[in-house]
């Protein structure tokens, strides 16, 4: 059966359909929580944060037109909710702890426990490498490598042009080969 | 062949990687001839590779009932009482501009007259607000509300007025919408339903 689209889903909830809401929300909320949680680093935060974008979805749902992709509008309201938690947590001068314990990496089924064990410690490297990235790179190659979205679709979602989205993906991708390399985990 | 990998060239290996590379061909020989080339896209590939291991994190199970239950919520919160002090003679303003600007379009049948000492006093307290922008911001900001009772409204304010300051500010009503814009109700009160709310902003009332 044929999915329902995103911009008709919207539609139905516009007026009032609830069904047709949760079912916007069940198909985004993996992807979106996996962008807030990997911008903001703590888990618990970004499913708060996760929260206020559907609900920000939600309020827009009057103004907004099926204009452009809808996967592009969530992650843009996406990305502002989670750059301005994290100023935010700046001003406040509060320490981000990040509890992401049991998030670094996926274990393969049938992998030995020490393969298990590094693929843990390379996913702990990793998320590290991605957290210490700034906040622009770190957008850029989230969007590209956890939520498969195209140069043109962040570049609406960053609001640069795509040569910008391009030089930042190529200077995070360095930024965390370096950081591999250093930690002999690389060819 | 050059010497060092430059900026250019890890844009050139990203964009590869990504099969958005211009000149596929061009990198290929290159690729052939630097064998140190060669090893950073390898190593590049190798990062991919890894960051696609990475785990999506755990929702909560009802994650989405929740946020949905939240979203058709009928409830709001309302900026506090100070805030209120000074909105509401800008609200009545607007009211009045508004009925001001219907009577000259269409004559009217039956309809008492608003409370004019109150009206009059309204548009004082407005042109004095301190926080008239922040109020015409927020108006601006929430989406138009359909299907409220103007009376609803006015049992609001009175709720508001009558209210201690420092109290709490979260009022929840039955019919009254979180995301209603106070233009948008106010545009739909009656000539009676207005004198109720002129009421409500005379001092002491």
């Amino acid at each position: 059966m044929q999915e329902v689209d995103d911009w008709i889903l919207a539609a139905r909830a516009r007026n009032g359909d609830q069904a047709a809401f949760t079912a916007l929300v069940q198909r985004y909320e993996r992807p979106v929580m996996h962008f807030c949680a990997r911008m903001i680093g703590n888990l618990s935060d970004a499913e708060d944060v996760a929260q206020e974008c559907f609900l920000a979805l939600y309020r827009s749902l009057g103004r907004i037109e099926p204009r452009a992709r809808f996967s592009t509008l969530l992650f843009g309201i996406a990305r502002n909710l989670t750059l301005n938690h994290l100023r935010d947590g700046r001003r406040r001068g509060r320490h981000m702890a990040r509890p992401m314990d049991g998030l670094e990496t996926e274990p393969a089924s049938g992998d030995q426990p020490d393969h298990r064990a590094q693929a843990a410690e390379i996913g702990r490297v990793l998320a590290d490498a991605i957290d210490g990235l700034a906040a622009e790179h770190r957008e850029v190659l989230v969007l590209r490598e956890l939520n498969q979205l195209d140069y043109e679709a962040i570049a609406q979602v960053v609001g640069c042009p795509i040569g910008t989205v391009r030089s930042r993906l190529a200077r995070a991708r360095e930024a965390l080969r370096v950081r591999l390399a250093e930690q002999d985990m690389l060819p | 062949m050059k010497e060092r990998i430059d900026d250019c060239d890890l844009e050139l290996l990203s964009a590869w990687l990504d099969g958005d590379c211009d000149d596929p061909a061009g990198l290929r020989a290159r690729l052939n001839a630097e064998p140190e080339l060669a090893l950073r896209l390898r190593q590049l590939q190798a990062v991919r590779a890894r960051l696609a291991t990475l785990a999506a994190p755990d929702l909560s199970a009802d994650f989405a009932a929740k946020v949905t239950k939240r979203a058709f919520a009928r409830k709001f919160t309302l900026p506090g009482r100070g805030f209120w002090w000074c909105a509401l003679p800008v609200a009545a303003a607007a009211t009045l501009l508004v009925m001001a600007s219907l009577g000259h379009q269409a004559p009217r049948q039956e309809r008492s007259a608003p409370d004019g000492d109150a009206w009059r006093m309204a548009l004082n307290a407005a042109a004095n607000a301190p926080d008239a922008e922040s109020f015409a911001e927020w108006v601006d900001e929430e989406p138009a509300m359909e299907g409220t009772l103007p009376n609803d409204l006015a049992g609001t304010f009175a709720e508001l007025s009558t209210r201690e300051p420092g109290g709490a500010d979260e009022i929840e009503t039955d019919g009254l919408d979180a995301n209603a814009s106070v233009i948008d109700m106010i545009n739909r009160l009656t000539d009676e339903d207005a004198a109720v709310l002129a009421a409500k902003l005379r001092p002491g009332a």
